[in-house]
């Protein structure tokens, strides 16, 4: 911490950035949000762009300089605008608030006894919005699930007594709130609505590639930026959470119940693949 | 690289090209100008297929913006042909 304070000092005083002075300039960028550099980059084009306009229009009379002042103003403005979509939290302080709650999922699995797969229900299965639900006893085959679970955290979804399983949030329950559910339930669509959602809204993947092929669903995540090392029990379960995430939005475009069948991770990649049944 | 820094690379290469392309031809009207950049703010608009609902909020208000300018520009093309008043020139007395 003493460290940062000094590399952010020596920065201000205007020090000549080489050798130690640059690692001290990425460093502070770094420590900076991603909210406040585009805010800084934007005041910067902003003001400087209505100087250089108002020099070039009322006093040099150049067209050219006009518009370059122009052009400057109008970017400014598209960078504030964008700066209101970064979180406020911080990167790490964001980690923290995920591991934790993987651990308590995890510790909640575990004291149960659970072990089968998780089945991500669509919002029309579940109350509202898509759920994930971990059937107490596991069956090789995934529950028939017909009617909608009532939104309680132990639910009976079936007719036996053994029909009784655990309806749990996920980031994609949430996540669903900002997606754009497809018209129809093509690949295209699916890889369309999920790459909006993933790449553009939560930009927590780089591009998002889907796959149709009968009743299994291949999904394949570039650059995912959300991997935790972790062997937690929840992993198991529900699955990492951007696949748990990329399950509940699939369940909720196809309005089917879904089970996440394998994940396969790669140097830059993620591959999921997503069993549909019910 | 994020969405949003391509959306701004994209945007801020389109508008260095128009001023570099046009001051080259010689050009020398600003509605030109402002008219082009509101075009390439829209075609970046809609290649950045989705944004978070508060982002897409501003963005709105940018594009109503563009949209207003973009309708006095055409309103003092109107005007000049109807009377041959060049408001460009008002402006800059």
């Amino acid at each position: 911490m003493k460290n940062e304070k000094w590399n952010s000092i020596r920065l201000r005083e205007g020090v000549k950035l080489t050798g130690n002075n640059a690692a001290c300039l990425k460093r502070a960028l770094k420590l900076m949000s991603q909210r406040r550099v585009y805010r800084a980059v934007s005041s910067a084009l902003i003001s400087s762009g209505v100087v250089m306009f108002t020099l070039a229009f009322f006093i040099l009379s150049s067209t050219t300089l006009s518009a370059l002042g122009i052009s400057m103003i109008i970017l400014g403005f598209v960078a504030l605008a964008v700066s209101a979509g970064f979180p406020r939290i911080p990167d790490e302080a964001s980690r923290l608030i995920l591991e934790s709650s993987i651990r308590n999922s995890s510790v909640l699995i575990e004291e149960l006894g659970l072990r089968s797969r998780a089945v991500y229900l669509p919002s029309k299965l579940a109350d509202g919005r898509p759920m994930a639900l971990i059937p107490l006893i596991s069956n090789p085959e995934p529950p028939k699930i017909d009617k909608p679970l009532p939104k309680r955290l132990i639910v009976r979804y079936g007719l036996k007594q053994e029909d009784v399983g655990l309806l749990m949030e996920t980031p994609g329950s949430i996540a669903a709130e900002m997606f754009e559910k497809p018209s129809e339930h093509t690949t295209g669509a699916l890889e369309s609505s999920l790459s909006a959602l993933l790449v553009n809204v939560l930009g927590v993947v780089d591009s998002v590639k889907a796959s149709v092929d009968g009743s299994t669903i291949i999904v394949e995540l570039s650059n995912p930026k959300l991997t935790i090392e972790s062997e937690a029990l929840a992993y198991e379960v529900l699955g990492s959470p951007l696949a748990s995430t990329v399950a509940s939005l699939a369940a909720e475009a196809l309005d089917r119940p879904i089970i996440i069948e394998g994940e396969e991770q790669t140097r830059n990649r993620l591959l999921v693949r997503l069993r549909i049944f019910g | 690289m994020e969405p949003e820094a391509k959306l701004i690379l994209l945007m801020g290469i389109m508008f260095a090209a128009t001023v570099v392309i046009f001051s080259a031809l010689g050009e020398e009207r600003l509605d030109l100008y402002v008219s082009m950049f509101t075009l390439e703010y829209f075609i970046s608009m809609a290649l950045h297929r989705s944004f978070k609902p508060k982002v897409a909020l501003y963005m709105n208000i940018i594009s109503c913006f563009f949209l207003i300018v973009f309708s006095l520009i055409v309103a003092a093309r109107v005007i000049e042909i109807l009377y041959g008043v060049y408001i460009w020139d008002m402006l800059r007395l």
